[in-house]
Formats: C-alpha cells, sequence, structure tokens
C-alpha cells in the first residue's frame, strides 16, 4: 500500500464490451495492470459517443477514454486457434480475466472449466451480461435503454403524461461494471485465504434494480406499485410534492419534510410572507406527515420565493438558515464547484497530440493510504502490441510479422 | 454456487452508519459472510425505520421494509452512546471489529470521539469508512443532505426530462446506489491489501464524487469541447427508434433499443414492412433521429396492439433489443430475475414473511445471503453483549436498568 496500488502485481486481461468495460478501469484505478484485449479493428463501443469535438473519429470516443484510461491495449483476435492459445498464454499470468454482453462470453474463451479450477487455479473470471448467466433472458439483448426498463428504473421516471424515461446518458452498464469490479475484488479476498480463483457473474439488470430505492418495497410490504410524477413527484400514498422547482436561472431541488422549518424562517425574516402556514410548530412536522391541504397552501407561498432568487442565492440561504436545499447543477456547474476544486478533485491528464492535458473525475474514494487514481490515458487499439507480444510473451520480431500477417494481431 | 466459505468469511464489522449508502455498503459484506453489529439509537433512530412503506401501511420502527432492505442478515445493537458505559461498549465493538463504518454529517463523530484517529488508537488495523455526501473535507462538507438531493448537486436531475419542459429527475435517491459499490469494493481491497501488510486505512467516500465517475464521458465532454449534456427525453445520439412505445393496458410500454441498419430491418420485418417504414427518411440512422417524432409516432400506433411482454419477446427473437418497462408487480413475477435468484422470501418477527434483494453478481465458490432478515431496534443486544464483547450476565443487566441500550 505503499505506493497507493491495493493491487499492484495483479493483472486483469479485459476482453468486455460496452456492457463490462467499466470494470477493468476501477482496477486499473486500484493499482491493477489492466490489458484490454480489443478484436483487430479496435472495441466496438471506440464508435460510441460522445466524441472529441462532437465529431465521430478514431481514437475520439470520450465513452472509450472514459472506460479505458490507464489500461493498456493489444489486439488480438481471439476466435482464431492461434489467437486463442495467445490469450491462453497470457492468462498464465492474469488474476482477473473480464468478458460480457453474451452469456456463453467466457466458454467462447475455452475458459469453461473455471469455476473448476483446473486450467487456471487462481483465476477469477469475470462475466458481465445484461441479463445473467442463465434464465429465459439470458441470450436477450440488453443495452443501456432496455436495460433500465427491464430492471424498473423507467417506470417510476419521468413526466405522468409522457412515457417512461432513462438518464440521456448511458448508465446500467456503469452500474453493472461497478458492481463486476466488487465481486471480482470479493472473489480476490476469498482468493487470498484459498488460493483458488473462481467464476463472477454479475446482470445489469439486477444491478439496476438497485437503484430504485423502495419502490420493490412499497409493492412487498404495500402492494403499491409507484407511479412516475417528474419534478412534482407522485407520493405512494397519493399526494403530490413538488421536489424541483424552478428559479431565476436554473432549478433548485427542495424535498420538503422538516426543511419548511428552514425555509419558513427565512421568508418571514425577510418579510416575504406572513402566511400562517408558516408558522406552525415544524418541529412536530415528520417526513411524509405533511399532507395534501398542507402541501397545497406551502407550495405557492415557496414558488415566487425561490423564482426570485438564483441558484446559488438559494444554496447560501439553505447553508446560512441551516435546511437542506441543493442546486440542480450541470456539469459546468460541477467543474466549477468550490468542493471539488477544495478537494482537488478533477485530474489533468495529459493526451499527446492536445495541447493541454484533459480534465477527468478524480479519485472515487479518499483513503489515509493513497488514492484510486488515472494511471494515464486510453490507450490506442493495439498500442502496445510490441511491449505485450515481445517484451513479456518473448516472441521474436518474424513472430510478429506472422501473426500480423495472418491477421491474429 | 458451492456453499462452505463465503469472501467475508471472519470478517467483523462494526456498522454505525444509517440511512442508505453506508448501510447498503456493509450490507454486501454480511450477504458474503461477515459478522455485521448495526449500532442504533432508540432516542435518534435511523430516519429509514420512521419511513414507509410499512408493512400493511401500520407505522412501526420495525416495520418499515424500506430500512429493512439495506440491514438484511445484521446483528442489531442499540446504544445511548451520551452514557459513558455505551461509549466502553462502543470502543470494545471497534476494538473487536475489522471493518467500521459511519454515515454522519462530518466531524460528528470526532464530537463523539468516535473519529478514525480515536479508532485507530483503539484498534490499529481497522478499516474505517466515512460515506457523507461530500465528502469530509471542503467548505460544504459540514453541509447535510440525503441522497434525495444530492441526485441534482451531482448533475443527475438534469439529465433526466424532456428538453422543452422543467427536469423531471429520477424517482428516487440515485447516487445513494452508485456509491455502495465503490464502498464494497475499496473495504474489499483494503481488507486484502490489510492482509498483506497488517495496515488498516480511513476510506473517506464522497457521494458526490463517486457519482460523478458515472457522468465521466460527460465531463470530458465540456472539457474538451465546453459542450453541456442535457435532458433529451430517451433520445440516442446514434439509435433511432429508442423511445418506451405505448402497449395494450394502462400505463404499459416498451422499451426499444435499435443501433444499427441491421437491427431496423429486422424490426421492419416484425412490423410486417408497412408502407411508412419504407419512406426514404426512414432509411437510415441519421434520418430516423432527424424525424424521430414521425417515426415513434408511426411505431407506437403498431406497438399499442400488443401485450408489452409478448412484443418484448417477439422482437428479441428476431434480433431487435426490446424490454418491457416493467413496473414492481411485473419484477416480482419476472421469470429472469427468479431464475437469478434474486428475491429471498425471508420470516421478519414484526413484518412476517417478505422479500428482500440481493446484490447483482454471483460468485461460483462462495454462496451470497440474506441468510436473516433486518434486526428489531435492539434485538441482538444480549447476544452482542455476551457473546461477542464477553460481557457477563451482571454488566449487562446493569446496562439495562442503567439505560446503556436504549
Amino acid at each position: 500500500m505503499t505506493d497507493d496500488s491495493l493491487l499492484a502485481g495483479q493483472r486483469a486481461l479485459d476482453l468486455a464490451d460496452a456492457q463490462g468495460a467499466y470494470c477493468g478501469r476501477v482496477l486499473a484505478d486500484l493499482g491493477a495492470d489492466v490489458i484490454k484485449i480489443e478484436p483487430l479493428g479496435g472495441s466496438a463501443y471506440r464508435r460510441d459517443g460522445p466524441f472529441l469535438n462532437g465529431a465521430p473519429q478514431a481514437e475520439g470516443s470520450l465513452w472509450a477514454w472514459a472506460a479505458d484510461a490507464g489500461k493498456r491495449s493489444i489486439t488480438l483476435d481471439v476466435e482464431t486457434p492461434t489467437g486463442l492459445a495467445l490469450l491462453h498464454r497470457l492468462l498464465a499470468d492474469a488474476s482477473y480475466v473480464i468478458a460480457s454482453s453474451a452469456p456463453d462470453a467466457l466458454e467462447g474463451l475455452g475458459l469453461d472449466d473455471v469455476s473448476r479450477g483446473q486450467r487456471w487455479p487462481r483465476l477469477i473470471a469475470v462475466a458481465v451480461t445484461a441479463f445473467g448467466r442463465e434464465g429465459p433472458y439470458a441470450s436477450y439483448q440488453g443495452p443501456d435503454l432496455v436495460a433500465m426498463a427491464m430492471g424498473g428504473f423507467m417506470h417510476s421516471s419521468g413526466d405522468d403524461d409522457r412515457p417512461p424515461l432513462t438518464f440521456s446518458v448511458p448508465q446500467a452498464c456503469l452500474h453493472a461494471g461497478a458492481e463486476a469490479a466488487a465481486g471480482a475484488l470479493f472473489a480476490n479476498l476469498q482468493r487470498q485465504r484459498t488460493g483458488r480463483g473462481q467464476r463472477v457473474d454479475v446482470s445489469a439488470q439486477e444491478a439496476v434494480l438497485w437503484t430504485l430505492m423502495n419502490t420493490n418495497q412499497f409493492w412487498d410490504a404495500m402492494r403499491v406499485d409507484v407511479r412516475r410524477g417528474g419534478a412534482v413527484r407522485r407520493r405512494p400514498d397519493g399526494a403530490r410534492l413538488r421536489v424541483h422547482w424552478r428559479c431565476k436561472d436554473g432549478y433548485v431541488t427542495f424535498v420538503g419534510r422538516g426543511d419548511w422549518k428552514g425555509l419558513a424562517a427565512w421568508m418571514q425574516a425577510e418579510g416575504f410572507s406572513r402566511d400562517p402556514a408558516l408558522d406552525r410548530d415544524w418541529s412536530q412536522v415528520q417526513p411524509w406527515s405533511l399532507t395534501q391541504d398542507d402541501l397545497d397552501r406551502l407550495e405557492p407561498l415557496a414558488e415566487p420565493f425561490f423564482a426570485q432568487r438564483t441558484v446559488e442565492e438559494l444554496y447560501q440561504g439553505a447553508v446560512q438558515w441551516r435546511f437542506i436545499l441543493y442546486p440542480v447543477y450541470t456539469v459546468a456547474d460541477l467543474m466549477g464547484y468550490r468542493q471539488l476544486a477544495e478537494r482537488r478533485f478533477f485530474v489533468q491528464v495529459p493526451h499527446d497530440g492536445m495541447r493541454r492535458a484533459v480534465t477527468y473525475p478524480g479519485p472515487f474514494v479518499r483513503t489515509s493510504h493513497g488514492e484510486p487514481r488515472i494511471r494515464g490515458r486510453a490507450p490506442h487499439a493495439g498500442e502496445h502490441n510490441r511491449e505485450v507480444y515481445q517484451g513479456e510473451l518473448g516472441l521474436s520480431g518474424r513472430e510478429m510479422a506472422a501473426l500480423r500477417a495472418g491477421g491474429v494481431i | 454456487m458451492s456453499g462452505g466459505q463465503r469472501a467475508f468469511a471472519g470478517v467483523k464489522v462494526a456498522d454505525f452508519s444509517w440511512v442508505g449508502v453506508g448501510p447498503i455498503t456493509m450490507r454486501y459484506l454480511a450477504d458474503h459472510g461477515a459478522t455485521v453489529v448495526r449500532v442504533e439509537s432508540i432516542s435518534r433512530a435511523d430516519f429509514l425505520r420512521t419511513s414507509p412503506p410499512y408493512k400493511d401501511g401500520t407505522p412501526g420502527v420495525n416495520r418499515s421494509a424500506f430500512w429493512a432492505a439495506f440491514n438484511a442478515g445484521k446483528l442489531g445493537l442499540t446504544l445511548d452512546l451520551k452514557k459513558p458505559k455505551a461509549m466502553d461498549v462502543a470502543r470494545k465493538l471497534i476494538a473487536w471489529a475489522d471493518v467500521m463504518a459511519e454515515s454522519f454529517t462530518a466531524g460528528a463523530m470526532e464530537r463523539l470521539g468516535l473519529g478514525y484517529e480515536e479508532a485507530r488508537r483503539i484498534n490499529p488495523g481497522i478499516i474505517y469508512i466515512s460515506s457523507t455526501n461530500q465528502g469530509q473535507t471542503g467548505p460544504y462538507a459540514r453541509q447535510p443532505g440525503f441522497g434525495t438531493q444530492l441526485v441534482s448537486l451531482s448533475g443527475y436531475t438534469h439529465l433526466l426530462g424532456w428538453p422543452d419542459r422543467e427536469p423531471a429527475g429520477a424517482y428516487g435517491a440515485y447516487t445513494d446506489f452508485i456509491s455502495p459499490r465503490f464502498g464494497a469494493a475499496m473495504v474489499a481491497a483494503a481488507l486484502a491489501g490489510r492482509r498483506r501488510t497488517g495496515e488498516g486505512m480511513c476510506i473517506d467516500l464522497s457521494q458526490l464524487e463517486a457519482g460523478l465517475q458515472f457522468l465521466a464521458p460527460q465531463v470530458l465532454d465540456y472539457a474538451t469541447s465546453g459542450r453541456i449534456a442535457t435532458r433529451a427525453g430517451n433520445a440516442h445520439a446514434s439509435a433511432a427508434p429508442h423511445n418506451a412505445y405505448p402497449c395494450r393496458g394502462d400505463d404499459r410500454w416498451c422499451a426499444i433499443a435499435v443501433a444499427n441498419d441491421a437491427q431496423w430491418t429486422a424490426l421492419r420485418l416484425a412490423m410486417g414492412d408497412p408502407d411508412w417504414s419504407q419512406e426514404k427518411r426512414f432509411a437510415t440512422v441519421l434520418g430516423r433521429r432527424r424525424h424521430a417524432a414521425a417515426l415513434d409516432e408511426n411505431m407506437g400506433a403498431w406497438t399499442q396492439a400488443f401485450d408489452a411482454h409478448e412484443l418484448m419477446r417477439l422482437l428479441q427473437a428476431t434480433g431487435v433489443p426490446a424490454g418491457v418497462v416493467q413496473n414492481a408487480t411485473d419484477l416480482f413475477a419476472d421469470p429472469q430475475l427468479a431464475a437469478q435468484g434474486h428475491f429471498v422470501a425471508l420470516e421478519h418477527p414484526e413484518i412476517g414473511r417478505h422479500h428482500y434483494e440481493r446484490f447483482a453478481f454471483r460468485l461460483s465458490e462462495s454462496a451470497s445471503g440474506p441468510d436473516a432478515p433486518a434486526p428489531l431496534l435492539g434485538q441482538h443486544n444480549e447476544q452482542v453483549l455476551r457473546d461477542v464483547l464477553g460481557c457477563s450476565d451482571d454488566e449487562i443487566a446493569d446496562m439495562i436498568i442503567e439505560g446503556v441500550l436504549e
């Protein structure tokens, strides 16, 4: 742990597509040597946006930049016998192998005996799929929209007069990838004791179920199916309450509950309203105890108060008057947010060919003993072929040329 | 899944955390074999214990299925930490533990005398994880908040909704469900590191910073091009059709995501190649994106005659990515989740037989829980004090009389 690298000395072979690519990124941030093994034309997600300067281009997928930062890359056609044999040679030194999408992705790599540990007894083999390894939907295609729908997220998100929604950016694959990293590290903890590896199977659908907060519990305990309500939430008991509020230059989130106490005090101190509805004993107001009648009286009082103030004025007021109200920020707002700046959250990663380093989100946690960190920019497809095949596997220049000519690397 | 050893077998956890992220993170450990003692206060009960849904709608500190979901398989201990004897118990628990978790506003544990420095003095090898909205340091570290609001600060609310309307945002405290994956991964890595080096560590989990990991491409986009990602309905930059389409019944929808021309051709065939689908404006992804409104209208006219699940099966069978917008009723009846063993029914003393959810990975050589329901408030006081901390029956009786366990 002296060199900030909890996983120093461990190697991961990363054959994952978009569904599982983020798993290797987490392992790389923790210090593992992660080698991306890509098909000859590069991973398919290198064609996913957003793109550098907005235009689709080779090596310009910012999705791939984020998913593959700190990894090395080699190209290898694992569907040829020679390619598969090379993969198996690389596996001799690997702690983890990560595959994704097809439920039999690992079997396709000749890794069907991993859980019996015959050939690579210490190997941890991770499969990240949309629906898991077995079951009637295991072979279904599950891109982000489908996983967010089937995982239950969309049903409760969006305005009630329009179709249900997911975010405008992919999320299910990132939940699945981070979950896969946790699973791989759980298996690593066990391997330390037993000396044996195992298989880790991850379902993106199940990962999405763990973003639903309490809607499954409402059904299970009360047979209530929560319905979507957008900025004006439809509470499971039927009440409607506004959670996102328009203000002078954007939106803020104020959920209410006991927080009306601080807001009411501020509104009264400014002489904004003398409405007796603001005078109640707020210490007696429990979460959920505001009725629809209460809300119908309070919300019209707060709406103009918010509308006449900026996001920052409201956020600072909430800090001063000790209640909870948060801004609805964009990524641009976040990159200027003082809390993140003072914690030096964003990091600069150099990219060759670019005049300035590029700003990335920093560590996912801080620790007293070093931090997970980006080891460098994402590799170009096959950037490390020579380094890995010649330098580490000991192939000769002639063998390399033959593999290249044979379309294997 | 072979039984026997679990990944966290023998690992001991003192869980002082509350609400979402901390308890969920520690449940990962409990599910995989750790002994987790959840420390609570009766006078200041966990906010989720008094949040619905309650069994049959009847409130009670032991009846919230919301609280139960995040605390299955833990041992329940109540302590009134304002009492010196309770602090003695807390210190014993820290001495016993490999991992300690807390999630109060930054500075609260230090004021209580249970911060990392104090914990490390008691137990030099402790792995101490603090989870907060915005981290332990910085100008807003002490601003309280929950995931319900943090989801907006962290950029997510802005990304969910229609471009012509105010943001809709996620129903829940979305970032609360990103952080635990990183927290669980980090604790497992730290424990493995400690076995090699003997050193513990303090982990500062900022839910804002963990949440931003999933917006990395959008951060890069802004950093390189100045483009600010925003809400866009269900539109996708390079796929169409890409939306939820109406199906038969009340509020029933099927999501369809066509990423390339081969899938578009398959969809056309599935629809019986209607005239509108042969229009030139729909021939390319670019055209379908540009004419998305007309495309969605035509699609919806076709999909609305179908049962949502029937439509999904039909389209998936022909190679078109499709999935039902499942509600909770669907999820509990989902044959795929059943095959994965996602929901586990357990008998809770007050809630009765109800369902817990397993996490999203399965280990081939380590069984996973939950094996036991969430504890009642203080349910395992005597068991923890006697069997875990070695207190005598007399000591325990004194503590009960003196109100230490409240």
